[in-house]
C-alpha cells in the first residue's frame, strides 16, 4: 500500500502528506507521516481510497 | 540510517516508541498549507523546523530525519514488494495455463526491477551525500 494524502472533507485541506500510519483514539485522529512526524486533529474518518492513496477526514 | 521495517518490508517512521524519542504537543507555525488549531509531536522539546530540511542542524537523536532519504527507501522497498506481488500473479498465470500472459507479466517485472535498480542507486549516492555533510 502506499503512501497517502490526508485531507479535511470540509475545505480540502491537506492536512498531512505521505502518511504512512493513522490512528483513532476516540474524537482525536493521530497521524504520522514516513519522517515519524505527526499531526493529531479532532474530528473522524470519513472514508479511506486505498487505490488513490487518499484519506478523508471530517475534523472540527 | 537505522531503519525498522515491518512484516511487509516497509520501513517504520523513526517516530515510534522504540526509538525513545519523547513526545508532547505544541503549536509551531511552519509551513503546512493548512491554517486548523491541531497538535504536533516532534522527537524534541520545543524545537521547530520544517518536514525538509538542512542536515547537521536538528540535533536530534539517531540521526537526521531527512524526508528524501525516508521516501527513496520507503519507495525501493515498496517497488520490490510489488515486484514480487506481480510475479507471484505470473506464475499463478503461468499454472492456469496462460503463459503468454505470464511472460510478458515477467518482462515487465524484470524492466520493473531495473528501474527499482537505478532508485536503490541514488538512493546509496544520497545516503553517501548525507555522510558528507555528517547526517548519519
Amino acid at each position: 500500500m502506499c503512501l497517502a494524502t490526508v485531507f479535511k472533507e470540509s475545505d480540502h485541506t491537506v492536512l498531512m502528506r505521505n502518511a504512512s500510519r493513522i490512528e483513532v483514539d476516540g474524537d482525536k485522529v493521530i497521524i504520522e507521516d514516513i519522517i515519524g512526524d505527526r499531526t493529531t486533529v479532532i474530528g473522524r474518518i470519513k472514508w479511506v481510497d486505498l487505490t488513490g492513496s487518499e484519506v478523508c477526514l471530517v475534523c472540527e | 540510517m537505522h531503519l525498522i521495517t515491518d512484516e511487509n518490508g516497509n520501513p517504520i517512521p523513526h517516530g515510534s516508541q522504540e526509538h525513545g524519542h519523547c513526545e508532547h504537543t505544541h503549536e509551531h507555525d511552519h509551513a503546512h498549507g493548512h491554517d486548523h488549531p491541531h497538535t504536533h509531536e516532534h522527537g524534541e522539546e520545543g524545537h521547530a523546523h520544517s518536514h525538509s530540511h538542512d542536515c547537521g542542524h536538528c540535533g536530534h537523536e539517531g540521526g537526521c530525519k531527512d524526508e528524501t532519504l525516508a521516501l527513496l527507501t520507503y519507495m525501493v522497498q515498496h517497488n520490490a514488494s510489488h515486484a514480487a506481488e506481480t510475479d507471484q500473479m505470473a506464475a499463478k498465470l503461468e499454472a492456469a495455463g496462460m503463459e503468454d500472459v505470464a511472460k510478458q507479466i515477467r518482462t515487465g517485472v524484470a524492466e520493473y526491477q531495473k528501474g527499482n535498480m537505478y532508485l536503490q542507486i541514488a538512493l546509496s549516492l544520497y545516503q553517501e551525500h548525507l555522510k558528507e555533510k555528517g547526517c548519519e
